[in-house]
């Protein structure tokens, strides 16, 4: 797990003659380092191969940007541009004992040609397709160190460093994706198959994604598209058999060469019924989604200009055992060992139950400019509708109705000097939120602004990054109380700022270091909350004096690769001031319904100390060990108590086997593997209404391959083999039901 | 840092986007919906008529008009019946929170056979259901209440919500309202 794609580094500049200039440089296998003979590298118009030793060297090129692309029998081909400023030596590293199957996991600098200082894990758009993800969770499934807050089966939200929602921010290329984050049942709406790849930043190395996205950053990049005249269409289905449902996707990609044209255009389709648990069926917990997007890129001259427009429509149940009205049915479902309400399997979404639906529009322009560098400018129109029913009025008319209407516009420019590298840009961003039916949050009018400014050194064994950021939000919220009109005014802004780099110690071990400090202004839940929650039994105050959080912290990750071993430590720590959370008040309030617990955002002071773990080792030519381990440990520490709802600790081990041909299936990948989650032993007496589950052992296997020499890749596997029976602390269904029991997948990919 | 000469730019910044977006805002925005549109219970009232004597008319009340949250119920009666009588025992749910009050009853009633009105106590009472739904399972809005000897008790109302699973039990479904009433046999 966790190769490197490719990636290569910059050994010199050498002198500039005339303007003509020369790229020379080795391919070299990502995991041996031995050099690779007979891969095919092209730059621009030339073809050439390299020699025993993996070299190649091209004729004389005109200084500037130039597109190269390698490739090898057996690699996926990789293609880049590269801006040359005098004769230059590259090194390409090209995947060869690997194959497209498996997850793709690059430190920033080494995956892009931008240097830059972000610890970015990426999932390319090859590895979406063979996951089938159907949304942001699935695709980040096996990405080590996230983890994901769960509403059963359907909603999933990733987590980062241990912290999700409101922590963690999702850009769409270069806007935040702006949905009812605020909620735990309230998944991000995006579709995966729509991305080129997925970047996954952990922690504060970068501010250019707006400065409250303490616990990490996950970003959609659009499509790339290779540098030739092409008609691509790839075809993905998924059937599986818990949840009983399948899946079905569609990817047209077609660039124009000589218009420098490319589109691409997808949708994807998602049904299943009820899901079962290890030994019942989850009653209502069917789940629909249909989502499209498509995407079109122009070049003329220094002048690039794209636009999208994306739809993305869900529905799904919500487990009817876990719709409760007070704290007595809460209690009779916790002394339960089954579902109150157990109904036979049904694909028919009922209420309770949630529609979401997001559409998002953006147009850019991108403009290479002599003396400013690269001019990024776009505009991001997005209009997120989430309804949810209940019980009471059906499918008729929503219980919950929140449409949130987002406008947001990012000048970004980015300037190369030989090894210094300044990023600016300016965000402003326009939102209103409109509810209807019952009151949860106030409608809003906000307005937010943010600018930014990142320097960058880049040295041959180090980079260093500084960055200083600056955001302000003005919100104005409109509510009734007692037949008056109120209306608030809530202004927040504040300074971010961070240093981060990498240092290579030697040829083996990379050191990576970010110190940051940030802020994020109180949410509209966090500020208005204000009465019962329906579902999890809890009355929940809001304050509406709440202040800015602000954080203090260090991320750092240690990768290591050599031969037969690669491993990464990532440690990191975060101290807030004013951190905000739900904190259970051990107080009783009379309702009509009974009495019920009553929660308050408080704010305290906290510290978050985890680290991801991962290690690979080759123990023989084809079979691999993988290790890796997710620890986090949060403190109230003003308080001196532990903080609710944080994830417990989690390690898993695989073997993998990995065949070049067998019956058939070449490139084939076979893995078994064992997830365990320990018992969140980190909880207050009484705090929560029952213990917090004990941990559990689950056991997975796929099998992987391409079909005989087709363009067909498919994925058979296993999830929950035993069929254990267990809950999770982080799913929102544990008052009420176990988790998923044992399911048979298999994925299909076929490419014209 | 010097917020003093970067605050007034970025309120430049948030002023120049107010004016682009301003005729994007919606008249909607700042209307928020008043009337709280969801069916919100806010009394219990239940009216004893003691079956040997009609003028014998005894009316008890959990009221919490401002709903769930907010304020402390206003009043929680407790409920005193004489001994060893028949009542016969009659339940409304009010929304006091709007003007004029709503009878959440006749929603209860159109939909009887999605709810159920459960009564229990430790004490020595016998309740009896005596209306049914259109399925002639037991409804509960109206019901027989047999004292015997003086105590001091509880009776317990619960309003269950249950679309669709209604099967005679109080156990499943949602519970809409639950008061815990003191009883007093003198």
């Amino acid at each position: 797990m966790r190769k490197i794609f490719a990636f290569y580094m910059l050994l010199g500049f050498g002198p500039l003659v005339f303007g003509q200039v020369t790229l020379s440089g080795a391919v070299l296998d990502s995991v041996t380092n031995e050099p690779m003979a007979q891969a095919i590298v092209v730059i621009d118009n030339h073809s050439l191969v390299t020699n025993r030793q993996g070299k190649f060297i091209s004729p004389p090129l005109p200084l500037g940007k130039h597109t190269v692309s390698v490739s090898h029998v057996g690699c996926t081909t990789k293609f880049w541009q590269i801006t040359i400023a005098g004769d230059t030596f590259i090194n390409v590293y090209l995947p060869h004992h690997l194959h497209s199957f498996q997850e793709v996991v690059a430190y920033g600098h080494e995956h892009n040609q931008e240097p830059d200082a972000r610890f970015i894990h990426t999932v390319s758009a090859k590895k979406l397709e063979h996951l089938a993800a159907t949304n942001l969770s699935e695709a980040l499934k096996n990405s080590n160190g996230v983890r994901f807050l769960r509403t059963g089966n359907t909603i999933a939200k990733p987590i980062i460093n241990g912290m999700h929602s409101n922590r963690i921010s999702v850009i769409n290329d270069d806007s935040k994706q702006e949905g009812q984050q605020w909620g735990s049942e309230h998944a991000p709406e995006i579709d995966p198959l729509s991305a080129g790849s997925i970047e996954l930043i952990k922690g504060a190395s970068t501010l250019r994604y707006g400065g409250d996205a303490m616990g990490g950053v996950i970003r959609v990049l659009p499509a790339t598209f290779s540098d030739s005249t092409y008609t691509r269409l790839s075809l993905i289905a998924k059937g599986e058999t818990n949840p009983n449902g399948g899946h079905f996707g569609l990817k047209l990609e077609r660039y124009a060469k000589e218009l420098s044209l490319g589109q691409r255009f997808i949708v994807n389709m998602k049904r299943n019924g009820d899901a079962q648990a290890a030994n019942y069926n989850l009653s209502n917990t069917a789940f629909g989604q249909l989502s499209g997007a498509y995407y079109a890129q122009l070049e003329t001259g220094r002048h690039m200009f794209s636009a999208t427009a994306s739809a993305f429509v869900q529905q799904l149940g919500i487990l009817s055992a876990a719709h409760i009205g007070n704290l007595t049915d809460l209690n009779r479902a916790l002394a339960s060992d089954t579902p109150l309400i157990l109904k036979p399997f049904s694909y028919e979404i009922q209420a309770p139950s949630q529609r979401i639906q997001h559409y998002a529009t953006k147009i850019k322009w991108n403009y290479e400019s002599e003396p400013l560098g690269a001019i990024n400018g776009s505009y991001t129109l997005q209009n997120n509708h989430r309804q949810e029913f209940d019980n009471h009025t059906g499918k008729n008319a929503a219980a919950l109705d929140l449409n949130l209407v987002t406008q947001q516009i990012n000048v970004f420019i980015d300037k190369h000097m030989q090894q210094y590298r300044w990023q600016y840009g300016l965000s402003g961003e326009s939102q209103q939120n409109i509810f209807k039916g019952r009151y949860f949050i106030p409608n809003y009018q906000r307005y937010k602004t943010g600018i930014f400014a990142i320097a960058t050194v880049e040295k041959e064994d180090y980079l260093i990054e500084a960055g200083l950021r600056y955001d302000l939000q003005k919100t104005t919220t409109y509510r009734y109380n007692k037949d008056i009109l109120l209306e608030e005014q809530f202004d927040f802004d504040g300074f971010s700022a961070n240093i981060s780099g990498w240092k290579r110690l030697n040829q083996d071990l990379q050191l990576h270091l970010s110190a940051a400090t940030r802020f994020r202004s109180p949410d509209i839940n966090e500020l208005f909350s204000n009465g019962l929650h329906h579902g999890s039994a809890a009355l929940e105050f809001g304050d509406l004096t709440l202040t800015q959080e602000r954080s203090f912290s260090v991320n750092s990750a240690l990768n290591y690769n050599h031969n037969r071993l690669r491993f990464q430590v990532e440690p990191y720590f975060h101290y807030f001031e004013n951190y905000i959370y739900l904190k259970p008040s051990g107080q009783k309030q009379l309702t009509i319904r009974g009495a019920f617990p009553v929660f308050n955002y408080v704010q305290t002071d906290a510290t978050y100390v985890g680290s991801d773990l991962g290690m690979q080792y080759r123990i023989a030519s084809q079979w691999t060990a993988e290790l890796t381990a997710a620890l986090v440990y949060v403190r109230d520490i003003t308080n001196d108590t532990h903080i609710f709802g944080i994830p417990a600790q989690q390690a898993t081990a695989m073997v993998r086997y990995t065949f070049a041909e067998l019956l058939g299936v070449q490139n084939g990948n076979w893995k078994i593997g064992t997830e365990y989650t320990a018992k969140q032993n980190r909880i207050e007496l009484n705090e929560d209404f029952s213990d917090s589950p004990s941990g559990y052992l689950l056991i997975n296997t796929e099998l992987g391959g391409q079909y005989k020499n087709t363009p067909l890749y498919f994925n058979f596997g296993v999830q929950n083999l035993l069929n254990t029976a267990y809950r999770d602390y982080m799913n929102r269904y544990r008052y009420y039901a176990d988790d998923l029991g044992i399911n048979f997948y298999l994925t299909l990919n076929y490419t014209f | 840092m010097n917020n003093r000469f970067l605050k007034p730019l970025m309120l430049a910044t948030v002023a120049s986007f107010t004016i682009t977006f301003t005729g994007c805002k919606d008249d909607e925005v700042i209307a928020p919906p008043n009337e709280n549109e969801e069916e919100l219970i806010t009394t219990v009232e239940l009216t004893f008529e003691n079956s040997s004597n009609s003028n014998d008319v005894r009316i008890f009340k959990f009221a919490d008009p401002d709903g769930d949250g907010g304020n402390a119920p206003t009043q929680f009666d407790t409920i005193k019946l004489e001994a060893n009588s028949t009542y016969n025992l009659g339940i409304r749910f009010l929304d006091e929170s709007k003007s004029p009050v709503e009878d959440i009853t006749e929603e209860v009633r159109e939909e009887a056979d999605e709810h159920l009105v459960c009564y229990t106590s430790a004490g020595n009472i016998t309740t009896t259901i005596t209306d049914q739904d259109g399925n002639n399972q037991a409804l509960g809005l109206r019901a027989t209440v047999a004292t015997q000897a003086t105590q001091q008790t509880n009776f317990m109302i619960r309003l269950k919500h249950q679309p669709g699973v209604k099967n005679g039990s109080c156990d499943v479904g949602e519970t809409d309202v639950e008061v815990d009433f003191t009883l007093v046999i003198q």
